[in-house]
């Protein structure tokens, strides 16, 4: 499976319905398309974006037939100022995985990340392991995944992506952000007072789904 | 025990510092960067240094401590910090008189049931 995922921020009078329709019917009218979701995002906690565009793919290759053929016009409305603000996208093979359970709909989160490329690969590798870890401590997350980037665009220059899914939002705002797992141990990652600190970049939002993106 | 929400929590500072310059480090450390903490809603808890005596010729350890009064005063700091990055000028002017340095978030063992049922 290859996904592709895009935060978009819709520019100052653009009609989101039409933006919609337009961008879902590229997908629709596509036989490498498997799956295709595009949801508003939440406006709690500043969650970048106003849509998240969820993509899946057979493989890479798929999404690349893609890309030339129905995605053109979706890149044209992507890359359309009037339209689209900024988009921040990326593609990628699902990395590690857990699963607690089954959600036929909840609250899906995803925090794009920019690993400092001068990061050795034993730090990548323990910092990716306790993100993934953070699903087996964190009762809140029901779904998660952290995954590398394959080709990404945007605003940052984009490594990693992590994703979430909970029942309610609170378990992100609440369960989520105050676990020890989270300020007393993985955030010192992304903390510049930390030594350990390779995360220079981040860009999160969530939004309702009701289909899951594992 | 704390109720939840009220656990001390411990940031701990452990620097080692470049032979004979801990006592330098440290005034560096009180004159520049105990202001920025405490107007973060950091306490000053400890400092302390081993062995208990000035080395003029190899590194003594620093090791300073502070607390917050639950998670989400944690947090409340970190986004204060995030909002006013000018510690990061603390660090880069310090970074000469410092061998290595690590940050730990601690907890009283009794507290952990409590700060884990969230």
């Amino acid at each position: 499976m290859y996904r592709v995922t895009n935060v978009l921020s819709l520019s100052e009078g653009a009609d989101a319905a039409a933006l919609i329709h337009d961008l879902a019917a590229t997908a629709a009218n596509s036989r490498q398309v498997l799956s295709s979701a595009l949801a508003p995002t939440l406006p709690e906690a500043s969650a970048a974006g106003d849509y998240i565009w969820r993509l899946h793919f057979a493989n890479e290759a798929g999404a690349r037939v893609w890309a030339a053929e129905d995605g053109l016009e979706a890149n044209a409305i992507m890359n359309n100022p009037a339209r689209v603000r900024q988009v921040d996208s990326v593609g990628y093979v699902g990395g590690r995985a857990g699963s607690k359970e089954t959600l036929a709909r909840g609250v899906y989160r995803l925090l794009l990340l920019g690993l400092d490329e001068a990061a050795s690969t034993s730090d990548v590798a323990q910092f990716e392991y306790e993100t993934y870890e953070m699903g087996l401590y964190i009762p809140s997350i029901v779904r998660w995944r952290i995954s590398r980037v394959s080709e990404g665009s945007g605003t940052e220059p984009w490594t990693h992506i992590w994703e979430q899914e909970y029942r309610h939002p609170d378990g992100l705002l609440k369960t989520y952000m105050l676990h020890p797992h989270h300020w007393g141990w993985i955030n010192r990652w992304y903390d510049p007072e930390c030594a350990e600190h390779i995360v220079h970049n981040v860009c999160q939002s969530f939004c309702l789904f009701d289909n899951s993106a594992f | 025990m704390s109720e939840p929400g009220q656990e001390n929590i411990f940031y701990l500072d452990h620097l080692v510092a470049q032979p004979g310059r801990a006592e330098e480090l440290l005034r560096f450390y009180m004159s520049d960067y105990v202001p920025q903490a405490k107007g973060r809603g950091l306490s000053l808890v400890h400092r302390w240094v081993t062995p208990p005596l000035w080395l003029r010729e190899q590194s003594n350890e620093l090791f300073v401590i502070w607390s917050v009064q639950g998670a989400q005063a944690w947090w409340d700091a970190t986004r204060h910090r995030r909002a006013d990055p000018s510690f990061l000028g603390f660090w880069a002017k310090a970074q000469p008189m410092i061998v290595s340095r690590r940050r730990l978030f601690l907890s009283d063992v009794d507290d952990v049931n409590s700060l884990n049922h969230v």
